[in-house]
């Protein structure tokens, strides 16, 4: 998988230890987004650009603090990914 | 608008806005929460680890592993003091594979091999554990000096990835243990909260479980050295009983021929002192024996061979090798004679128990006196009563009776003439105790004695 596919994997698996089964239905409404099963997505079209669009769709209702998760949940990543892939929301 | 329209209109905002706050708080208490979890998760995983090893080098093991598997750590290994030789030692280290193995292996397995004096200060594991603190360290090196070269420690650095090393002294109470080595791929700003807090539990209970492991080491440790002494010691008084008993028996046998086949030509002072000589050797092999029966009562080694047996004749054997003791002072020895079901017990040990308390009746009743043996039936078991019309048993002496080397008042000069040890109640007890049964005395002074026991009714 690309790293903009892992670190999905990463955020939507966070968010489903917090708020359950709604992560899903949440990541599901981010076009371009395509989820095969908790170890596999699949992104289609530009990944940085998906990946906001994931984050934001959480802190639409969570708020801040759904950020910040999703911004954790990447240090758990191994290898890390470079910062250069990542969106600025979740550099920041 | 109306009044009444205003003030939906303005819950509705009110509400509209509150929503989102509460629900941002509940998300913060859920995230609280997850970690919580999380933590707790990897916590249950090392309980597991301390409930089901006890080796401190299989506890240890399993424990890095886990932490490197749980937290994607690099490397981390396990060293503990070793007081005697002053020096901290590794007992366990998480593998490497493929590249990083081949350069451990390279440079002599430095982290295994972990052997450093306590004296070593400059090495970051030994200030850990001298100075009880926490060190972070980005040099590898730091924590090899003196196992291996600067540029060496460098190249494994590279070559593990490692580019934070955190070192936490594992304490126990007061007592420093040792050390547990973290090296992580990232520097310490880039673990996430989960990881924090799952650090932050881990190292208490890596102590609890290290600590623990020490114990059992050291609990083992002493089982063993008391199970060599046990032997040893039961092999001294084997030996020692042996050698005693022999020389003895041989002086007894000489003594009996010369008061029985030599007795005309000895003067009545002659067979005075005779006598007294025998009974003393006589006592000396009792005290022996009942000492050695002592020995493996108290180590759980008298071995008792239970089978039914009719509790009449026995008494009637021991009855019948008393009686010439009994006919000296004219003492009317008699055995209840009754029918009764057998009883389950070992014969020769229910002997030795007859024999005890029979023997002492007829040594403390009084010339032309009384005793006899009777039985009684009651439920599933058989009661036994010797009876004695002898001087009786004050409350104290009863107290008293059924201990180690116990006396009564009177029965000190009864007890050297008579070649008895102090032992035998003892040790009737422990044997009445093994066979399922109860042994007591009732008596008051002046009105004799009844010893008692019950035996359980063979089925």
């Amino acid at each position: 998988m690309n790293p903009h596919s892992i670190a999905a994997v990463k955020i939507i698996k966070a968010q489903l230890a917090i708020i359950g089964p709604i992560a899903l239905d949440q990541a599901k409404n981010v076009s371009g987004l395509k989820i095969i099963d908790l170890e596999k997505i699949e992104i289609t079209g530009n990944g940085k650009a998906i990946l906001t669009n994931l984050v934001i769709e959480y802190s639409k209702f969570f708020g801040r603090a759904s950020i910040e998760v999703c911004k954790d949940a990447l240090k758990e990543i191994r290898p890390p990914i470079p910062q250069e892939e990542l969106p600025e929301i979740l550099i920041k | 608008m109306t009044q009444a329209k205003t003030k939906d209109n303005y819950s509705r905002i009110i509400k509209d806005q509150e929503l989102p706050n509460i629900t941002e708080k509940l998300y913060e208490q859920n995230v609280e929460l997850a970690i919580r979890n999380r933590t707790l998760s990897v916590l249950r995983e090392m309980y597991d680890i301390i409930n089901t090893s006890l080796e401190v080098r299989q506890t240890a093991q399993k424990l890095v592993d886990e932490i490197v598997q749980q937290l994607n750590f690099q490397k981390s290994f396990i060293a503990l003091i070793n007081k005697e030789q002053g020096i901290l030692k590794t007992v366990a280290v998480s593998q490497s594979i493929g590249e990083a193995q081949k350069v451990v292996e390279k440079f002599g397995h430095p982290f295994k091999n972990f052997n450093i004096s306590l004296k070593n200060t400059e090495n970051f594991c030994v200030d850990s554990v001298i100075n009880k603190r926490q060190r972070l360290t980005n040099v590898l090196y730091d924590i090899l000096i003196s196992r291996v070269k600067e540029e060496d420690a460098k190249e494994i650095q590279d070559k593990l990835n490692i580019k934070t090393i955190i070192l936490y002294p594992l304490f126990f109470g007061k007592k420093v243990l040792g050390v547990l080595v973290l090296g992580m791929d990232k520097h310490v700003g880039f673990l996430s909260r989960a990881e924090r807090e799952v650090l932050k539990e881990l190292i208490e209970v890596v102590s609890i479980a290290i600590e623990r492991s020490q114990i059992y080491a050291d609990l083992k440790d002493a089982n063993h050295r008391l199970k060599t002494m046990d032997k040893l010691k039961d092999e001294f008084i084997s030996v020692t009983s042996h050698e005693l008993r022999t020389p003895m028996t041989a002086i007894k046998s000489y003594l009996w021929m010369l008061l029985n086949k030599k007795k005309d030509l000895l003067d009545d002072k002659a067979k005075e002192y005779l006598v007294k000589s025998y009974v003393s050797t006589e006592r000396t092999i009792n005290l022996v024996n009942d000492m050695l029966d002592v020995s493996r009562i108290e180590s759980g080694r008298l071995e008792i061979n239970k089978e039914p047996a009719d509790l009449v004749i026995l008494a009637k054997e021991v009855s019948e090798q008393l009686s010439f003791k009994a006919s000296e002072k004219w003492i009317d020895l008699t055995v209840e004679d009754k029918q009764l079901p057998q009883v389950i017990c070992d014969k020769d040990r229910t002997r030795q128990l007859f024999f005890n308390l029979i023997g002492n009746a007829v040594k403390f009743t009084p010339e032309k006196g009384k005793v006899s043996t009777e039985f009684e039936l009651k439920g599933n078991k058989v009661e036994v009563r010797v009876k004695d019309n002898g001087p009786g048993i004050s409350k104290q002496d009863k107290e008293r009776l059924f201990k180690k080397f116990s006396r009564l008042e009177n029965s000190f000069v009864s007890m050297a003439e008579s070649g008895g040890t102090g032992l035998g109640l003892f040790i009737s007890k422990q044997i009445i105790g093994l066979l399922d049964g109860d042994i007591w005395v009732e008596s008051e002074l002046g009105k004799g004695s009844t010893f008692c026991f019950t035996l359980p009714v063979a089925k």
